[in-house]
């Protein structure tokens, strides 16, 4: 047998046993949850009860994780294990694609010496920002007020699954080997609940990582000629195919920050960019979905919300091309500022994804 | 359009590609060689079968693909091919002027469309185009497959026998030591002695990448 089909079989036999360990950590998340007790939960409940400061909740714990995949898959394990609603889960989702793009403004900033190139690959990275921005202050009231996503989340998990209550659970071998392997983490807790929880958040965190990282090296170079002309030249080839690599490599942070240094190198264009990086959003969701799938039907609602709040905002600005251009306008004139002033990108950076987040969290804190 | 995407699937990593084109770039640049040279030396009429303009700019878009290709190889697959996508993207620059100073001889056969006749230097001239055509077919040879005995005698042919005769035949008629040469002969015989040279040059400088390390491309071993 050839030494690359050995390193293949070896790849996907240790993706196959992240991805088990992965979902042992979510599921023993939710179980850790149900074990805090409802001291824990009224008091996450009463934090994110109101959405605003839910929002920011999910923007920093996503900044901090660099991640909205590892974000939103404690999200749904709190939904299901009851720490959180649906009501509260949705804003935070909501934060947590806003948090996302964090990562590949920072590898833009790498470029911060070298002129137009830095221009280029600010605006590639920051024009993700502002879409998901964008789609949070269109969609963001009209869920406060109409709950339009939580309701058209149920409405798709009732016509897949009939009734959503969290004791609606799912029943399958995986389910039961997933259960088996939590069983064993809080055994090694000692069936205490905090401990449990941090175990169950540590498995989490790690098994992901090592997914993106296993499946980064397996997948990218395979996939580098479809970097290459043909498929940016029309927008919805470069969507589908930014949506297959983010659920091919589980990380849209990884997918957005690969092609900073093609659009700072002007390999790439800004409108070429732009419909990638959305595909990336809708293709970041698989995770939670799949996280959800080994939980109930109320997280993989919430996992439902997280995919169509991303369809949402797609439908209702990109089809529109007076719409379309705000969020291209806003990154090309911020990076237009930022080659002026080279602190005005690192100003962006803390204010956005650090001050006023953790300012809004404290006040709402008091 | 999913027949394209299918040989998409098919298709090798961008850095074989590009090395495909660089590769291409020099059998293109090869053919306009010889018939720009033709043209000058060995035909009394300009025309030949071949579009030099035209190929000197596809010559140019293939330059643009190969450095595209290697930076998005780079970026997305990460360093392993590092040194060697630097190589390509340093040795694109030197097929590239091979093909522009092919041009530049051809741009020479179509102001002076009779035959250029070398006089009393006919025969350096001779040997100074024997020994670039030597090192150019043969520096194409050494690059594609990667030869280092041949590229280290294709360097020491330019050093010992080409550049020092080149500079020589200049030398003597800018400082009117030839004095058969009518003016338009002794002008083109002199560029077209020193665009010999630049193109034995580039080639030198292409197979020095098969021996010297990245940053001595172009430089003695």
């Amino acid at each position: 047998m050839k030494k690359n089909t050995i390193n293949l079989i070896f790849n996907i036999f240790l993706i196959t046993g992240c991805l088990y360990l992965f979902l042992v950590g979510i599921n023993g998340m939710s179980e850790a949850f149900k074990g805090l007790g409802t001291g824990f939960a009224k008091h996450i409940l009463s934090t994110t009860a109101n959405p605003f400061l839910a929002l920011f909740i999910g923007t920093f714990a996503t900044v901090l994780f660099q991640s909205s995949s590892t974000t939103t898959a404690m999200i749904v394990s709190m939904v299901s294990g009851g720490a959180l609603t649906l009501g509260g889960a949705i804003p935070m989702i909501m934060g947590a694609n806003i948090g996302t793009t964090v990562t590949n403004t920072l590898v833009s900033i790498g470029h911060i010496n070298r002129g137009n190139e830095f221009k280029r690959a600010f605006a590639a990275a920051t024009i993700h920002d502002f879409f998901n921005m964008m789609t949070t202050a269109i969609l963001f009231p009209v869920e406060y007020y109409f709950h339009l996503i939580e309701k058209a989340a149920t409405l798709l998990g009732s016509i897949l699954f009939g009734t959503i209550t969290p004791d609606h659970v799912f029943h399958s071998p995986v389910k039961q080997a997933v259960k088996w392997g939590s069983n064993k983490i809080e055994f090694i807790a000692f069936d205490h609940s905090i401990i449990f929880l941090v175990f169950s958040i540590a498995l989490t965190l790690f098994m992901l990582y090592s997914i993106v990282k296993i499946l980064r090296g397996l997948v990218l170079s395979k996939v580098e000629i479809f970097f290459d002309k043909y498929i940016f030249k029309t927008a919805i080839r470069a969507m589908i195919f930014g949506l297959i690599l983010t659920f091919m490599v589980q990380s849209s942070s990884i997918t957005t920050s690969l092609i900073v240094p093609l659009a700072g190198s002007g390999v790439l264009t800004l409108i070429q960019i732009f419909p990638y990086t959305l595909g990336a959003n809708i293709g970041t969701t698989a995770t939670a979905i799949i996280a959800a799938l080994t939980l109930n039907a109320t997280a993989l609602v919430a996992a439902f919300a997280h995919l169509l709040f991303n369809i949402l905002g797609i439908m209702l600005i990109y089809p529109i091309p007076q719409i379309r251009k705000i969020p291209i306008f806003l990154a090309e004139r911020l990076s237009e500022y930022s080659i002026k002033n080279r602190f005005v990108p690192i100003y962006y950076l803390l204010t956005i994804f650090i001050i006023i987040p953790l300012t809004i969290i404290l006040i709402g804190e008091l | 359009m999913f027949k394209q995407i299918f040989e998409l699937f098919k298709a090798n990593s961008l850095y074989t590609q590009a090395l495909k084109e660089c590769y291409e770039m020099l059998d293109i640049d090869l053919l306009m060689y010889k018939f720009s040279t033709e043209s000058l030396r060995r035909k009394e009429t300009v025309e030949i079968p071949y579009n030099i303009y035209e190929t000197d700019k596809k010559i140019n878009e293939f330059e643009r693909d190969v450095r595209r290709k290697i930076m998005t190889h780079l970026a997305i697959s990460g360093t392993t091919d590092l040194g060697s996508g630097l190589v390509l993207v340093s040795v694109v620059i030197d097929i590239e002027r091979i093909g522009d100073y092919t041009k530049n001889i051809y741009d020479m056969a179509r102001n002076h469309p009779t035959k250029l006749i070398g006089g009393s230097i006919e025969e350096q001239i001779q040997l100074i185009e024997k020994k670039s055509t030597y090192i150019f077919e043969n520096g194409i040879k050494a690059f594609k497959t990667q030869n280092i005995p041949l590229a280290r005698e294709l360097m020491e042919v330019y050093k010992k026998e080409v550049s020092s005769l080149c500079d020589e035949i200049t030398h003597n008629i800018i400082a009117g030591k030839i004095t058969d040469l009518s003016t338009d002969q002794g002008a083109s015989l002199a560029l077209y002695s020193r665009y010999l040279k630049r193109i034995a040059a580039h080639s030198r400088n292409l197979i020095s990448s098969i021996v010297n390390p990245f940053e001595r491309i172009g430089y003695p071993e």
